[in-house]
């Protein structure tokens, strides 16, 4: 061997170190562009995981709501007819009324006004609570469904007669920022405007069955967007964990392309000295 | 002599310098050696990897779904609570009715149709859904015939009978409560004269009470039916997710066991490696050196 000059073997054995070195470097870049596909897999994970989580929560919160709207309701549904049957017996039925005492009456007709406030009272209160809940500003995009949300518990004061809107108004006095109904004891009532009472308590509570429905609408909304997001979550983790796999994979190779372009190279070495000798 | 080693002048001097022929060839050898050994231990890796990779995919899926069931058996309690409050409020108030009944002047309050028509609406309400949409009775059926083994344990879950059922509530509540109710009728204020006709003794209200005894019945049924049924799921959900954690338990043992091959099979292999070289450099070196002695005697 002339000196500086290489034989055939030891070019070829040069050509192959050269080929897995490059391979090496190539499959070194592709793993930096792994990492950067991984992480965009983990970013859109996490937010996959942050909306499964979301629809979760709303989906409960509704089925809660919908709960406490049918206990509700179903208190004022079972009285009211009780109470006011036994206050119209009172005033009408002499024979009836001798099972009772003298304030019988009063009581009967304070339950009734006290019904009245109070399914005012949990209809602007649940109403309230509502507006504070995620599923409420939610972004929905069936226009339908998004009116359906800000309808909930939604009441018209108009539904009660002006007359007895006022009287019941009146009682109110401000208590720590808030009103209370402190005097609603002292006013009175006439006969017919009590049975008004008694189906403006129907008409609200009616309001609180409608909603229950809604929620149940709502609710199907958000478990159906639920099921699809956690699925699109499943794929985009067998995703994420294929891109990561896909990157181990790119770098076992190129480490293996950097031992056999040592291997070529050392085989080159040797190559060298036994034709030196 | 600045950068002298950059022209390999340095490491030529003691490659090619013929007095260490021998000895630098057995280091190159070895190193030749220890980069086959690495090789090898890199595809191991790659093979044994693949085989993790898929076990893993396996255990993920698994994983999914014993999530699932977990956030399903957390909906459980919130189920039966809502089942209890409306089933106690029913009680509390059927004993009120009761309570009024009992006196003097209960027969002008409380009628039948008192007793039955609010609590069947009541009753009734929650569960409408059950037979407005499609609440996947067929899947318990599935899941429980593909899952259990024919055998007693299998017959003690009576699905078959809950499921039969379920048709029955439906078409009842399709054919006869949907066609003969009104929605939110419940919500109907009687009139002055109407309440004050609702008695025990009127005819109006017993005909109207027998009907709504029926639906109150019927309501009642659904709520036990649906107790069972949670009942039913609950063990379903239960002996799945046991038979998953046993299976999750495998996959990770599995996964332990490639992990501990793995590092067997670089080790034998460097044995094996580490034996060939042996010999190949024996006979390597003796060949060398006999080239050697054969160039010194003909100088």
């Amino acid at each position: 061997m002339r000196r500086g000059k290489l034989n055939n073997k030891s070019v070829i054995i040069v050509v192959i170190a050269g080929f897995f070195a490059l391979l090496s470097f190539f499959l070194d870049q592709l793993v930096i562009q792994q990492e950067d596909n991984v992480r965009n897999f983990e970013i859109n994970i996490q937010n996959k995981i942050e909306k499964v989580n979301e629809l979760s929560t709303n989906s409960l919160t509704i089925l809660n709501l919908e709960e406490r709207a049918q206990t509700i309701t179903n208190h004022y549904t079972f009285f009211s007819t009780v109470f006011y049957k036994t206050y119209l017996n009172l005033e009408r039925d002499d024979d009836f009324k001798k099972h009772f005492n003298k304030r019988a009456r009063k009581y009967l007709a304070d339950f009734i006004k006290y019904d009245l406030n109070w399914i005012l009272y949990d209809l602007t209160t649940i109403k309230e609570d509502t507006k504070n809940m995620s599923f409420y500003h939610y972004e929905y995009k069936d226009k339908e469904l998004q009116d359906k949300v800000k309808s909930l518990f939604s009441f018209s004061h108009d539904i009660i007669g002006k007359s007895i809107y006022d009287k019941m108004v009146s009682g109110y006095v401000e208590v720590d920022g808030g009103f209370e109904n402190k005097k609603l004891e002292d006013i009175k009532f006439s006969s017919n405007e009590i049975y008004e009472i008694y189906k403006y308590l129907f008409q609200l509570n009616k309001e609180f069955a409608i909603s229950i429905k809604k929620l149940n609408d709502i609710s199907n909304h958000f478990d159906k967007e639920e099921e699809n997001a956690d699925n699109e979550l499943g794929l985009l983790t067998v995703h994420g964990k294929k891109e990561k796999i896909l990157k181990n994979y790119f770098i076992l190779i190129s480490i293996l392309a950097q031992i056999l372009s040592l291997t070529a190279l050392l085989f080159l070495f040797r190559n060298i000295i036994k034709e030196s000798l | 002599m600045r950068f002298n080693f950059t022209r390999l002048s340095l490491l030529k001097f003691f490659i090619l310098n013929k007095k260490r022929t021998r000895r630098t060839l057995l280091i190159i050898n070895f190193a030749i050696f220890l980069t086959f050994f690495a090789a090898t231990a890199a595809i191991i890796s790659l093979y044994v990897e693949n085989k993790i990779n898929e076990k893993e995919f396996t255990l993920m899926e698994t994983q999914r779904t014993q999530n699932y069931f977990h956030q399903m058996r957390s909906m459980f309690p919130v189920l039966h609570t809502s089942l209890d409050n409306s089933l106690m409020f029913d009680r509390l108030v059927n004993r009120f009715n009761l309570f009024i009944s009992s006196t003097n002047f209960g027969d002008k309050i409380i009628s039948d149709r008192e007793l039955y028509f609010y609590r069947t609406h009541a009753l009734i309400g929650p569960t409408y859904d059950l037979f407005e949409e499609d609440i996947g009775v067929e899947d318990i059926n599935f899941v429980i015939d593909t899952f259990y083994e024919e055998g007693e344990y299998k017959d003690s879950l009576n699905h078959k009978k809950l499921i039969e059922k379920f048709y029955y509530f439906k078409k009842k509540y399709q054919e006869d409560f949907k066609k003969n109710t009104k929605d939110f009728e419940q919500y109907t204020a009687l009139s002055k004269s109407d309440l004050l006709k609702d008695t025990e003794y009127s005819q109006e209200s017993i005909n109207l009470g027998a009907k709504y005894e029926d639906y109150f019945n019927f309501a009642w049924e659904i709520n036990m039916w649906f107790v069972d049924l949670l009942k039913l799921m609950e063990i379903v959900y239960l002996d799945l997710m046991e038979s998953q954690k046993l299976e999750m338990e495998n996959f990770n043992q599995e996964i332990i066991n490639l992990s501990k091959n793995e590092s067997r099979m670089i080790f034998l292999a460097f044995i094996f490696q580490l034996i060939i070289f042996i010999i190949i450099q024996f006979f390597e070196i003796s060949s060398v050196t006999s080239e050697l002695a054969k160039k010194m005697k003909q100088k």
